[in-house]
C-alpha cells in the first residue's frame, strides 16, 4: 500500500487515533511518520470524512439505493458516453471526467453525495441562463403531458396545436442554450 | 530577455514587494482570525474536467479565461501569469504567498495560469482540478464581504462563460466533494491559548463532526505550525451559499469565544509565564544569527500572541504577516534573487527578521 500522505513510498507505519468514540486510521511511510509524529497536533488527527474515506468504504461495504437494492460497485463497468471515464476509475481516483459523468453515474453517485454532504440536491444559486432554460423545459413537459391526453381523447386538432407549441418552446430552449 | 519573460519578471517582482489586502491584518476580530478565504469551483460547459481534457481543450479554457481580461471591463486591471513561464522558485513563491495552490503547482500541463487583481484581493486559478477556481482573501473574519465580492465576479464571468451546471447537482465539479455550490470558505485562526490549555483536540474533533475540516497554515496537505489552524466547510451541496456561510460564521465565532476564554484564564493564572515566553521569543528573533523556518514560525506565533494580548505594542499584525510570508524558502530566495542552500537561507532569514522587527 502506498503512503496515504505523499503517495510516493510504501506505507510502513499505521497510525490509529482514538478520540472518544471516533477512530481514525492512517497508513504512511516512515518519512511522513517522522513529520507527523514530530508535530504535536497534526491535521491528520481531525479530518476523517474525505472522498477517499467514502470511496474506500464503498469498496468494502455496499451502499443502498433508495429502493433498497445494493450497489455492487466493483461489478459496475459503466462508462461515460461523453468522456469515456469509467465508474471504476472514479472509485479509484475520486474524480469525475466531465459534466455528463454526473448524469451517467447518477444512480451510484446519489448515495455517495448523501454520505459526503448529507444531501444530494443543489439548493443554491442557479445561473440566470439556466433559470430561463429550466422554466421552459418544465413548460415543455407540461405541454407534452397535455398532448398525450389530447391524443388519448382523439382531439387531433388540439394535439396539432400543442405539437406546434412544443416545437416553438424547444426552439426557445435552444436559443437560451446558445446564448 | 524576451518581452514575455521581461513582463513576467516585472509582475513577480511587484508581487514580491506588495502586501496583499489580507496581510495588512486590519480586519474584524484580527486578534484571533488572520484571514478569510472563499473560493468557488467552476467548470466550463461542454469541456471535460482538466484531468480528462486534451491539450486543445485545456488551451481553450485558458484562452477563454484570459479573454475575460480583454473583453470584460471588470477584469481589465487583472494580470495573467502562465505557470509554464515561471521557474520552480517563482512557483514556490506564489504558493508561499497564498496566491496559487500546491495542487496547481504539482500539475505539469502547459495551460495552467493564475489571473489576479493587482491588489491580490481576487484571483482565478485556471486548469487546476476544475477549469476555474475564483478566490477572494480578506483580512480578519469577513465571510459576508468576501462572498459579496466573489459573487460579483462570478456573475460577471457567467456573462462571458457558460458554466457546467445541472439542476440536481448544481455547479458540476471534478471532485464530488465540491459539487453543488462549489463554495469552500476557510478561516485562518491563531489559537495558542486553546493549545496551551490542552483543549484544542476536543474542540477541533467537535468541529470536524459538524462537517468542517481543520488544516495547517498552507491549507490542504500541510501540517500545523505556529498555532495556526485553517478551518473550512466540507459540505457544499444541499445548503444555499448563505446557509453555508451563516453556519460557518456561527462555528467560527464559537471557536473565537473558546480561545478568548482560554486567554483570560491564562492571563489570570499564568500572566508572568506567558509574558516571559512572548518576550523571550521576541528576544531570540531580534538576536539570532541562524534560524530555521520552523523555529521562526513558532517564535512569530508567540510574538503575535503578544500583540493579541497587548503585551507587545511596537509591532503590528502587518509586520507579523509579512514576516510569516517572507521567511519561507521560496520567498527568501526571491528576495535575495539567488538560489540558496539551507544554511544560507537560515542566515538570511535571521537577517531579514531583524530588519523588519522594531528594536
Amino acid at each position: 500500500m502506498l503512503c496515504q500522505l505523499c503517495k510516493k513510498y510504501r506505507a510502513t507505519v499505521r497510525i490509529v487515533k482514538i478520540v472518544g468514540d471516533d477512530k481514525t486510521e492512517l497508513s504512511i511511510c516512515s518519512e511522513c511518520a517522522n513529520s507527523v509524529l514530530g508535530n504535536p497536533i497534526s491535521y491528520l488527527s481531525f479530518n476523517k470524512c474525505s472522498i477517499k474515506d467514502v470511496l474506500d468504504g464503498l469498496l468494502n461495504t455496499s451502499f443502498k439505493y433508495s429502493d433498497g437494492n445494493s450497489i455492487d460497485s466493483l461489478s459496475s463497468n459503466q462508462s461515460c458516453p461523453n468522456c469515456g471515464h469509467t465508474y471504476q476509475e472514479f472509485i479509484k481516483i475520486g474524480k469525475l471526467g466531465c459534466s455528463q459523468c454526473y448524469e451517467c453515474f447518477r444512480k451510484e453517485l446519489t448515495p455517495i453525495l448523501t454520505k459526503l454532504h448529507g444531501h444530494s440536491r443543489h439548493v443554491g444559486i442557479v445561473p440566470s441562463a439556466y433559470q430561463e432554460r429550466y422554466s421552459r423545459l418544465k413548460k415543455i413537459k407540461e405541454i407534452e403531458d397535455e398532448l398525450q391526453q389530447a391524443i388519448i381523447k382523439e382531439e387531433y386538432e388540439r394535439a396539432a396545436l400543442l405539437r406546434d407549441k412544443i416545437i416553438e418552446e424547444k426552439k426557445r430552449v435552444n436559443n437560451v442554450d446558445s446564448k | 530577455m524576451s518581452i514575455v519573460s521581461d513582463k513576467k519578471t516585472t509582475l513577480i517582482r511587484r508581487l514580491r514587494d506588495s502586501t496583499a489586502q489580507w496581510a495588512k491584518g486590519d480586519g474584524p476580530l484580527n486578534h484571533i482570525v488572520v484571514c478569510t478565504r472563499i473560493r468557488l469551483a467552476r467548470n466550463l460547459s461542454g469541456i471535460p474536467f482538466p484531468f480528462k481534457a486534451n491539450d486543445e481543450q485545456l488551451r481553450q479554457v485558458l484562452i477563454r479565461s484570459e479573454g475575460l481580461i480583454k473583453n470584460n471591463k471588470h477584469f481589465s486591471s487583472f494580470q495573467s501569469i502562465k505557470l509554464s513561464d515561471l521557474n520552480s522558485r517563482d512557483i514556490q513563491f506564489l504558493i508561499e504567498k497564498r496566491l496559487i495552490s500546491i495542487a496547481l503547482a504539482r500539475l505539469t500541463h502547459p495551460y495552467r495560469a493564475f489571473i489576479y487583481r493587482p491588489d491580490e484581493l481576487v484571483s482565478v486559478l485556471v486548469n487546476e482540478e476544475d477549469h476555474i477556481r475564483i478566490q477572494c482573501l480578506l483580512s480578519g473574519l469577513q465571510l459576508k464581504k468576501a462572498w459579496k465580492i466573489i459573487r460579483g465576479y462570478d456573475r460577471k464571468i457567467v456573462r462571458e462563460i457558460e458554466y457546467a451546471f445541472d439542476e440536481k447537482e448544481g455547479f458540476l465539479t471534478s471532485c464530488p466533494t465540491n459539487v453543488g455550490t462549489g463554495l469552500r470558505a476557510s478561516v485562518m485562526l491563531h489559537l495558542p491559548a486553546l493549545l496551551i490549555s490542552n483543549k484544542l483536540g476536543e474542540i477541533m474533533s467537535g468541529i470536524v463532526k459538524k462537517g468542517y475540516a481543520v488544516r495547517g497554515f498552507y491549507g490542504e496537505g500541510t501540517n500545523i505550525q505556529g498555532n495556526f489552524f485553517q478551518v473550512s466547510n466540507q459540505i457544499t451541496l444541499g445548503l444555499t451559499e448563505e446557509e453555508i456561510l451563516d453556519k460557518f460564521e456561527i462555528e467560527t465565532k464559537k471557536l473565537i469565544i473558546e480561545e478568548e476564554k482560554s486567554r483570560e484564564e491564562l492571563i489570570l493564572y499564568h500572566k508572568t509565564k506567558i509574558e516571559d515566553q512572548i518576550k523571550r521569543a521576541y528576544g531570540i528573533l531580534s538576536n539570532a544569527k541562524i534560524i530555521s523556518t520552523k523555529e521562526a514560525t513558532e517564535l512569530l506565533s508567540k510574538v503575535r500572541f503578544g500583540i493579541e494580548l497587548g503585551m507587545l505594542t511596537k509591532i503590528g499584525y502587518d509586520t507579523i504577516n509579512r514576516l510569516m510570508l517572507i521567511i519561507q524558502p521560496g520567498y527568501l530566495q526571491l528576495l535575495k534573487n539567488q538560489k540558496m542552500n539551507k544554511d544560507k537561507r537560515d542566515l538570511f532569514r535571521a537577517e531579514l527578521i531583524q530588519e523588519l522587527l522594531p528594536s
